[in-house]
């Protein structure tokens, strides 16, 4: 690891002042990023640490009812607090899932809200600086591609990266079109929808967020949705935790009488995003809640899916979570 | 008290403050304590001789012999002792048999039940030695977790050791054997004392401090230490490599298998992937605090660590902490009764001798013993 | 005479609390990487990053410049050693090491190098400086195209196995079957990856070595330290109190070791050096892919009549090291005509070590899946077919086995587990979304022992301090000794301290094949019915002893009372005794050595394993539910940690069949998945309800204490257990491990 300047933020506009210098980035629970230090995947020469950034401004931390039903849930608020709030778990069980089966109880303890959704890769060749890999090194390469990419993403990928975005919350995130607030040095406050958080590897898969340099996320919005309390977060993966997930589905159902009003379907571990179908939504609003109608919806969902050598199962595997998850949210 | 015979070159008060292990040419902090036999033994009884005062922990540790070569080394090295050996200083009962190549002596034990003999001499769990001469001023000393740089040619008195060994503080090496070292060679046995006690001021500006340091003042076990350290020091390598407290362990370094875990401010957290700097003012408590004082069992352990003692929850011992610290943890947190929700719960902790399934029946009993208590164990150095 | 227990044995068996289990329970326990040196700098090693070639440059001036850096040893610079890159004992006792001696890379992740600072964090970031290119060359990755390597150098079998074995007439069987059938059978890649990194912290004074090692074996590494930097053994010391897991990957002294060895005297101060976890990947060894080829032959009544088991191990450019997968093959069932056969093929991969059952645990997935394959076949039930094949002696040679409660553990486990409750039908058992499976195995292993020693000493004061070099991996050493000296003392194991870890101690041989039981205890035994001999013989002697004039045959020592068996009222302490004579410590020391035991007899424990599997229809995700295994491993020295040596071998057993698998990058020869995150081994949840018990088995011939080792024979028979109640379950023969979801898919 590099040696860093280290700087304690009193406040967001402290911190924010600070992260606008080149080579600078915020550290939180720092689960992902000192991780990626030691790799020398990260090489930040400054760190702000924002952790008492609550003291100023105490709702960063905390999970927060918003007004018309939703909720605010603060950068800094930890994934365990979040998990074991009982608003999340009443409204919206699928985020409190979504952080229970993901890590482990210490990480959850660590990890912020902001961190999560800002979590790199697990791709085994970003993390070694041994390989060539485009997003950590752009042009140099992928070595996924022709591989061992048996965890890599079957859907969103170019032929510039396949590496499968890791995080489960951000996946229930983007089924419950979440709004992320962020803020500048100048002070200027904007919101990104959850969609339009991360970014397609296309060509510049170094490029992840459409985070601006310097900008720092302060809360979460989970905008009020009727139905959010018959979501759920189902996650396969090779053991039976503590393990990345080679597929995943967040799912919400708004049923009237046997019949799908609306649908929110979003999968994890095998997009290169967190991946929200529309596709598999329309597939099942208007249809009856029946099998049918939930492997209609798997196979919209994947019908786009590239698969390289090693990661073929994981269409017939996503497509069989989508289905178990829309059959478990019913009952 | 008695002190020793004032020494012309130390005005220092006699009783060092706690903090201060006395040095190198330091009068020796005087001691009357109660052996087990119920004697007083002071420092005064030794008036004349040379003594080495030797720390040890209670519990046995087959890393002590580590130190007994150490101190074999030093004994060597005192003028007129060449050649004698220490072969053992044995631990427990109320007399130490220390073995040499050539002869056994046993010397009383000072039970310092109260650990204020340790305090004055500023140790921890030990162990440490001090070599004290004749005149009661200190003229070597060891402490664990300080470098050990043996004295060349320690000469304990002016004597010339072929003269007649009457004299005191001169003798013959069998003398010194058999007649000094028996008759002051104390051993005093601490009770379970926190390591931090000594590590605290041993080691915070142990190293030379590079220019990129920065003093770094952690709350470990109740107590704050002040380390020197570049911002890029972990938590886990603060403990381990620089407060001389390896009880938390390294498995991975990355946050994937939880044997660095600690307390911070009562929640399990992972000091690998934290850095000490950002740790400063939190209450950090690590296996070697966790038993505390509050809801220690009557041996000194966590209701966990006995727990996990009972159950045979471990193997190799090396993820041991991370699971206990994990676990005392764990069953403050909001999860179901049944084992189920504790091998969840403990997922985060992998253990490669695979004593799971000892595990989960180690900490279904602490639960089950404690239904009462919603607030779990709290330890001393969390509160 | 002198090796005949104690006729009481009350600590031996016991379910003692483990006796250093408090240090480990409160973070005192001391590692090798936390032995307090003073002065000590830190090494950090510099891999290669590609897997054939050689070093071409060695850019090393930043990291030289680089703050705290002491020295930075590449291939360029590092000192010449007497044996050169020749290993200092033929391998596997000795390895073939990267020492820098030459600019050759046979591996992605071979040391290249060392940097030495004054802090870890220095030695690490420097270490990241290095700029390193390459001559590259095209590795051999793919054990199909791979070449062979010969299978007469160190892959030889362990003990006087012979790589190939013929019996009977294997064509003939085959021919006279009703029923043949073959199966390709492989197993991955793993590493032992126990929790503690490997670590050495080694410190010069003069030309005398101490070396703080996490080992195995200390002796061992004292003879190839020795060697290798050419000072005699006696000036090597090796210690090692504790060792945070083993599994075999630290029966070998590696190159990280000898590598701090050097660079503390280069540097002239004691060095330490912790490996990352990526660094357990390729240089430490690890259990090598296996592709196992077994043709059986049966009658219809389930009489085999033809075995045929041919195994192919990959190996290292660097050394023939061979997994023995066939070995268990030949004596575990009774058909006439039998061969079994090794190969080897060289890849770019690090040279592979024993892990945990080497050999057994690879083979037994083999011969055990192949052995329900045919069960199936023939429309038999599991067990019935392999009672039909029962061997009531050495299968192979003909020796009777010294004992074998296989039938007992079949028969306790089957009763146990439910078995008569089974439906043999594929798929015909079922919860919900899960299909239940339910399997079962036979587990084996070899009952091996070595010479040892121990010093045992009676105090004055009647307590006991006994010594052997040895080690304690988790395996309970400390605990068991410390109950069998008691015993053979006649004290309560209270009075009883053992120490253990110091090439200063008598010697003992490595903690691998699990022998330590056998041969460390056989020595404690001996060494403490020594002492106790020489204080009776003082006692009998003594005219003003109780005891005066007694034979030596009729005194008994309980709780610390020497005692006429004669004449119970005759008696007195140990203390007593010695305080009359002299007052001074009684010391006793014993080798002792196997005997013609392993020429006369087949000596092996054996087990049945019964695992039920829950495999979800549509996601193939496999939990195990429960796990019951019974084995006959003679006498247990102590109930508890035997229990739990048993159990952790069933877990390694799990992980080995359902998750764990070493990638190697197919073009660049990077172990990919080089981490605990993507390196699966079994965590909490992953783990069922295990039962382990033993059946009462007395084997009063294969050493003075009776006991078959235990460390290895639960990794063997489990998995093949699970593949079996995984075809149960959902009518997939998986044969290539781990059996993850996408293969039941």
């Amino acid at each position: 690891m590099i040696p860093f300047d280290y700087r304690l933020a009193a406040s967001i506009d402290d911190a924010t002042r600070a992260a606008s210098a080149a080579d600078t980035h915020y550290v939180a629970g720092g689960t992902n990023l000192i991780d990626l230090m030691k790799l020398d995947v990260e090489t930040p020469s400054h760190l702000v640490d924002i952790n008492a950034l609550d003291r100023e401004t105490a709702s960063l931390a905390q999970v927060t009812e918003l007004p018309g039903g939703g909720l605010r849930l603060g950068a800094l608020a930890r994934m365990s607090d979040v998990a074991w709030n009982a608003r999340v778990r009443e409204l919206f069980p699928v985020v409190s899932q979504s952080l229970l089966l993901a890590a482990s109880g210490q990480l959850r303890n660590m990890a912020s809200m902001g961190g999560n959704i800002l979590q790199r890769t697990r791709c085994p060749y970003f993390r070694d600086t041994a390989t060539p890999c485009n997003k950590r090194e752009p042009g140099s390469g992928c070595s996924a591609l022709h591989g061992f990419n048996r965890t890599h993403a079957v859907l969103g990928t170019s032929e510039h990266c396949i590496a499968t975005h890791p995080s489960d919350f951000a996946v229930a995130l983007v089924a419950l079109d979440a709004i992320v607030h962020v803020r500048s040095a100048s002070g200027g406050e904007r919101t990104i929808p959850i969609g339009e958080f991360h970014l397609l590897p296309g060509a510049h898969p170094e490029h992840e967020t459409s985070l601006r340099h310097g900008e720092l996320i302060t809360a979460i919005d989970i905008p009020a949705l009727s139905f959010g309390n018959r979501s759920l977060y189902l996650k396969v993966r090779d053991r039976a935790s503590y393990a990345f997930a080679l597929a995943s589905a967040a799912v919400a159902l708004d049923l009237n009488d046997g019949r799908i009003r609306a649908a929110r379907v979003a999968l994890g571990g095998v997009g290169t995003k967190p991946w929200r179908s529309r596709e598999a939504e329309r597939a099942l609003v208007g249809k009856t809640a029946a099998p049918a109608a939930f492997q209609a919806a798997a196979d919209a969902a994947l019908r786009e899916a590239v698969v390289h050598r090693y990661n073929t199962f994981k269409v017939k595997l996503a497509k069989r979570t989508l289905v178990r998850a829309l059959t478990q949210v019913m009952a | 008290m008695t002190n020793f015979r004032a020494s012309p070159h130390s005005s220092r008060p006699s009783f060092p403050v706690a903090a201060n292990i006395p040095a190198a040419g330091e009068l020796a902090p005087d001691f009357a304590e109660i052996d087990e036999a119920g004697r007083r033994v002071t420092l005064q009884d030794f008036r004349g001789s040379p003594i080495i005062l030797a720390f040890s922990s209670v519990h046995w540790n087959p890393a002590a012999p580590e130190r007994i070569d150490d101190y074999n080394r030093l004994i060597s090295r005192l003028r007129g002792a060449a050649g004698a050996r220490l072969l053992r200083v044995e631990h427990d009962g109320a007399w130490r048999a220390l073995a040499f190549d050539d002869a056994q002596v046993t010397v009383p034990v000072i039970a310092d039940g109260s650990a204020e003999l340790a305090r004055r001499y500023g140790v921890g769990e030990g162990p440490a030695v001090f070599v004290i001469d004749a005149n009661g001023v200190i003229r070597w000393r060891h402490v664990a977790g300080e470098p050990l740089v043996l004295p060349e040619n320690l000469t304990l008195s002016e004597e010339n050791e072929h003269e007649t060994p009457r004299v005191p503080g001169a003798w013959t090496r069998r003398e010194f054997v058999a007649t000094t070292l028996a008759a002051s060679f104390a051993i005093a046995f601490l009770p379970f004392t926190r390591r931090t006690d000594m590590q605290a001021q041993t080691l915070a500006g142990a190293p030379p401090a590079p220019a990129d340091t920065v003093p770094v003042t952690l709350r470990l076990n109740g107590r704050d230490v002040t380390l020197q350290l570049e911002p890029r020091v972990t938590l886990l390598d603060a403990l381990r490599e620089y407060a001389g407290m390896p009880g938390t362990k390294k498995g991975c370094d990355h946050g994937q298998c939880g044997a660095c875990t600690v307390h911070v401010d009562g929640r399990r957290v992972l000091s690998c992937l934290t850095f000490a700097v950002m740790q400063q003012g939190k209450a950090i408590t690590t296996i070697e605090g966790l038993a505390g004082s509050v809801g220690a069992t009557g041996d000194g352990l966590h209701p966990m660590q006995e727990a996990f003692l009972t159950h045979d929850g471990f193997q190799c011992g090396y993820c041991t902490p991370g699971q206990i610290m994990s676990a005392s943890a764990m069953v403050k947190e909001p999860w179901g009764g049944d084992d189920a929700d504790v091998r969840e719960a403990m997922s985060g902790n992998i253990c490669r001798c695979g004593a799971y399934t000892n595990i989960v029946a180690a900490i279904q009993d602490v639960r089950r013993g404690t239904v009462s208590s919603t607030s779990g164990h709290s330890t001393g150095a969390e509160q | 005479m002198s090796n005949t227990r104690a006729k009481s044995a009350p600590s031996v068996g016991a379910p003692m609390n483990r006796v250093d289990g408090r240090l480990k329970v409160t973070g005192g326990a001391r590692y090798t990487a936390e032995m307090p040196v003073a002065n000590v700098a830190h090494a950090v090693m510099i891999t290669s990053t590609i897997a054939r070639g050689r070093v071409a440059t060695m850019d090393v001036a930043a990291a030289r410049s680089a703050p705290g850096v002491i020295a930075v040893l590449t291939p360029e610079n590092a000192p010449k050693l007497p044996n050169g890159a020749k290993p200092a004992l033929d391998p596997p006792a000795g390895r073939v090491l990267s020492l820098l001696q030459d600019d050759l890379v046979h591996y992605n992740g071979q040391p290249i190098g060392l940097v030495v600072a004054d802090t870890l964090e220095h030695a690490t970031a420097a270490a990241a400086l290095v700029r390193t290119t390459y001559t590259k060359q095209r590795p051999e990755l793919d054990m199909a195209t791979a070449p062979t390597a010969p299978t007469t150098g160190s892959g030889k079998p362990a003990g006087k196995e012979p790589v190939a074995t013929t019996r009977g007439d294997f064509d003939a069987g085959l021919a006279a079957a009703d029923v043949r059938a073959e199966y390709a059978y492989t197993t991955p890649f793993e590493q032992h990856n126990p929790m503690e990194l490997h670590a050495t912290i080694a410190q010069w004074e003069g030309d005398h070595l101490t070396m703080y090692e996490s080992s195995q074996g200390i002796f061992p590494a004292r003879k190839v330290v020795a060697k290798t930097f050419g000072v005699p053994p006696e000036n090597v010391r090796v210690v090692c109190h504790f060792v945070g897991g083993g599994f075999g990957c630290k029966g070998s002294v590696w190159s990280h070791a000898m590598l701090a060895v050097m660079a503390a005297r280069e540097v002239g101060r004691p060095v330490k050096v912790v490996l990352t976890r990526r660094q357990m990947f390729g240089p430490v060894g690890g259990r090598p892919r296996t592709v196992q080829h077994i043709t059986l032959g049966a009658k219809k009544d389930g009489t085999l009549t033809a075995i045929r088991h041919v195994s192919t191990s990959a190996t290292s450019e660097l050394e023939e090291w061979m997994e023995p997968s066939a070995v268990a093959t030949r004596m575990l069932y009774a058909a006439p005509n039998a061969v079994t056969d090794h190969h080897l093929v060289r890849i770019n991969m690090g040279t592979p070590t024993f892990m945990r059952a080497p050999g057994e645990a690879s083979g037994t997935f083999a011969i055990e899946s192949a052995m329900d394959e045919m069960a199936y076949a023939l429309h038999m039930d599991p067990i019935a077919f392999r009672l039909k094949n029962y061997a009531e002696k050495d299968a192979q040679t003909g020796k009777r086995f010294s004992s074998k409660s296989l039938r007992e553990c079949y028969s306790a486990g089957a009763e146990k587990f439910g078995w008569p409750r089974r439906t043999m039908e594929p798929r015909s058992m079922r919860d919900g979304d899960a299909l239940i499976g339910w399997g079962m195995a036979t587990a084996t292993y070899p009952t091996r022992r070595s010479p040892a020693s121990a010093s045992a000493r009676i105090l004055p004061d009647g307590r006991a301090w006994v010594r052997s070099g040895s080690q304690d991996l988790g395996t309970g050493t400390y605990t068991v000794m410390t109950q069998v000296a008691a015993d053979a003392l006649g004290i309560s194991p209270e009075r009883v301290r053992f120490e253990l870890g110091d090439t200063e101690m008598p010697e003992t041989p490595v903690s691998g094949g699990s022998q330590t039981a056998a041969s460390v205890g056989s020595a404690v035994n001996a060494a403490a019915l020594a002492a106790r001999g020489k204080v009776v013989q003082l006692a009998i002697e003594d005219t003003q002893s109780p005891l005066y004039g007694a034979s030596a045959d009729d005194v008994r020592v309980e709780n610390g009372m020497l005692r006429l068996a004669s004449n119970p009222t005759k008696a007195e302490s140990y203390g007593a005794v010695i305080a009359r004579n002299g007052g001074q410590p009684i010391d006793a020391e014993a080798t002792e050595k196997p005997g013609a035991e392993a020429e006369e007899l087949s000596m092996h424990a054996f087990g049945a394993v019964f695992t039920e599997v829950r495999v979800d229809h549509d996601l193939g995700t496999i939990r195990v539910p429960r796990v019951i295994a019974v084995y006959g491993v003679g006498n247990v020295l102590n109930a508890k940690t035997a229990r739990s040596q048993l159990m952790g071998g069933l877990v390694y057993g799990i992980g080995m069949a359902l998750m764990e698998e070493t990638h190697i990058d197919p073009n660049l020869g990077r172990y990919v998945n080089a981490s605990l995150e993507e390196y699966h081994v079994p965590v909490n949840a992953d783990v069922p309800s295990i039962d382990v018990s033993t059946v009462p088995e007395t084997d009063t011939r294969v050493n003075p204490l009776g006991v078959k080792g235990i460390g290895e024979i639960g990794n063997t028979g489990i998995t093949a257990a699970l593949a079996n109640a995984v075809f149960h379950a959902t009518g997939k023969r998986v044969r290539d491990l781990p059996i993850t979801l996408d293969k039941v898919l």
